[in-house]
């Protein structure tokens, strides 16, 4: 998500009293060495507390800061987010604050920056607390991030002088630049939210998927191992590999590092596997990553399926991508005795007819035993990417 | 002239009390790109006694198949081959006056079209498709299905 451009406030102040403006060039330099400081800090955070935290203690001597706060909005209630300079009895106290009557909740009420100072000699209620403190002079400013309000910035002095004209455009700068980094933190947040949530979401489909294929696999099955004739017992038992070869399919589907990758050399063997019960090296030869869709990969496995059954041996299978990038063709051979033979076949089969025109697949032989299939290698969309 | 000659399938409201279901064997086309899936559609649909005059996997197939053959209606899954759209395919087959039903595991929300009658969610169950494409077809002409199967959502969309 792209930030706003970052937008500068107003000056002068709307403040309630106004210091002399401090114009002196080593004060203006020191500022400038302490915004780029501060603004390497803010940028690089990862936690919102103690990013201001740090904040705090850039600046706190520069500006003879003797104590800040940072209130957060969290949906329609306040937080303490952090604090400096207090004690523990002190930060449980602003903990607890109402901050309604306060001068912070004044600053976020109204949206604009309060600078008190004699709040000592002051009853005004909403000092209160700061005044408990022994702060003579504070800065409260609101946090916002367009028209959104995240909360308060407040920075106190013990010492009678006011916060001049130069420093408090140094802290509303410092504060502006706060509320952009809180703002990139919470849409980091949201985005890890959102990426823990596809995961989980990606497991649970992966679950369910290799749950549902199962259940549908064991269900095929005993209807076949409970069917009165042969027939129809072969006939549900066939159903039932091609179910499995779907599963394996969809098995290494969610190992891959880009979701909706299959590596089809792998499925493959995966496939001759269950099928035939081969355990050890798989006859399969590759000259490269071939990684290709789900859809893709399902139909080819199917297609396999459908060829291993017209056939007796299990054969050797290269694998081969040809042409220009963007329109690739893959080229997988089927060696082994009788192979070639199935070419004459594949027409008579209804499967195998649409699962060659759902692969814009070609099936030739180049003798009696061998057998070439060649189709689009994903269009060339994945041609280039690995599974793994 | 029929309500989906002219392109007017009726709102539910406005479905007409005459109930115009007969036996009479439909024309279907399915845009399917998946090559089982097509497969157990068409066994299904010709179970029921329907033909199906064509399978389509692109909406350039399915547009050559439908300005060749008319059919009565097609049933369209929503993604297909190519990166095509079956959307795109039941809007253009909806603008030459040929009903749709969409076959889907991501029913559209709309049809888009008041010919684009409904949507069955897959999986389904293959019984349940002759009885749909009947009811689709009934709603078409601006009939009133007896005895619509759930698993098909009407759109119900007006011009």
């Amino acid at each position: 998500m792209a930030l706003p451009p970052p937008s500068f406030p107003p000056l002068p102040l709307s403040g309630e009293a106004n210091g002399a403006a401090a114009a002196d060039p080593a004060d203006a330099q020191r500022y400038l060495s302490l915004v780029v400081a501060a603004t390497d800090r803010l940028m690089a955070a990862d936690d919102p507390a103690a990013m201001i935290d740090s904040l705090f203690a850039l600046i706190r001597d520069e500006l003879r800061l003797d104590v800040f706060f940072h209130f957060r909005r969290d949906g329609e209630a306040i937080r303490l987010e952090t604090a400096g300079g207090l004690t523990r009895a002190e930060w449980q106290a602003a903990a607890g604050l109402d901050i309604g009557p306060s001068v912070c909740g004044q600053a976020m009420r109204e949206r604009r920056t309060l600078h008190l100072t004699d709040i000592q000699t002051s009853g005004e209620e909403r000092t209160e607390f700061v005044r408990s403190l022994g702060v003579q002079v504070y800065l409260c400013m609101p946090l916002l991030h367009g028209d959104e309000l995240l909360g308060t910035l407040g920075f106190g002095r013990r010492a009678a002088r006011p916060f001049d004209e130069e420093e408090r455009r140094l802290l509303l700068l410092l504060c502006h630049y706060a509320a952009l980094a809180q703002h990139r933190l919470r849409i980091e947040e949201a985005l890890r939210r959102g990426l823990d949530t596809q995961a989980r979401l990606l497991a649970e489909l992966n679950h369910r998927v290799r749950n549902a294929l199962q259940v549908a696999i064991g269900l095929v099955s005993h209807e076949g191992r409970q069917a009165p004739d042969t027939g129809t017992r072969r006939a549900l038992m066939r159903a039932a590999e091609r179910l499995q070869v779907l599963a394996s399919a969809h098995r290494p589907l969610y190992a891959t590092a880009d979701p909706g990758l299959v590596d089809l050399p792998a499925l493959f063997g995966d496939v001759i596997v269950q099928l035939r019960g081969e355990t050890g090296d798989m006859p399969i030869t590759v000259d490269g990553p071939v990684a290709v869709s789900i859809e893709r990969a399902v139909a080819a496995a199917l297609l396999l399926d459908a060829l291993m059954a017209q056939a007796a041996g299990v054969p050797h299978i290269g694998f081969t991508v040809n042409g220009a990038p963007g329109n690739e063709m893959l080229r997988i051979s089927f060696q082994a005795t009788g192979w070639g033979r199935i070419a004459d076949v594949v027409d008579r089969d209804r499967l195998v007819v649409r699962l060659c025109h759902q692969l814009r697949a070609t099936l030739t032989n180049e003798d009696d035993g061998c057998l070439i299939l060649v189709m689009p290698h994903d269009g060339g969309a994945y041609g280039a990417r690995s599974a793994s | 002239m029929t309500a989906a000659h002219t392109g007017l399938a009726p709102h539910p409201d406005e479905w007409v009390g005459d109930d115009r279901d007969d036996e009479t064997p439909l024309n279907l086309l399915v845009i399917e790109d998946e090559a089982l899936v097509a497969m157990l559609v068409e066994d299904a649909l010709t179970l029921h006694g329907h033909r199906v005059i064509g399978i389509a996997d692109t909406v350039s197939a399915a547009l050559a198949i439908a300005d060749q053959e008319r059919p009565d209606l097609a049933l369209c899954d929503v993604k297909l081959a190519d990166g095509d759209s079956g959307l795109t395919a039941a809007q253009l087959l909806a603008d030459r006056g040929i009903p749709c039903i969409f076959l889907s595991g991501n029913c559209p929300e709309r049809g888009g079209h008041p010919l684009v009658i409904g949507c069955i969610a897959k999986p389904f169950r293959a019984g349940s498709l002759g009885a749909a494409v009947r009811a689709a077809h009934v709603v078409a002409q601006g009939g009133r299905p007896s005895d619509p199967p759930a698993a098909l959502r009407f759109y119900g969309e007006r011009i």
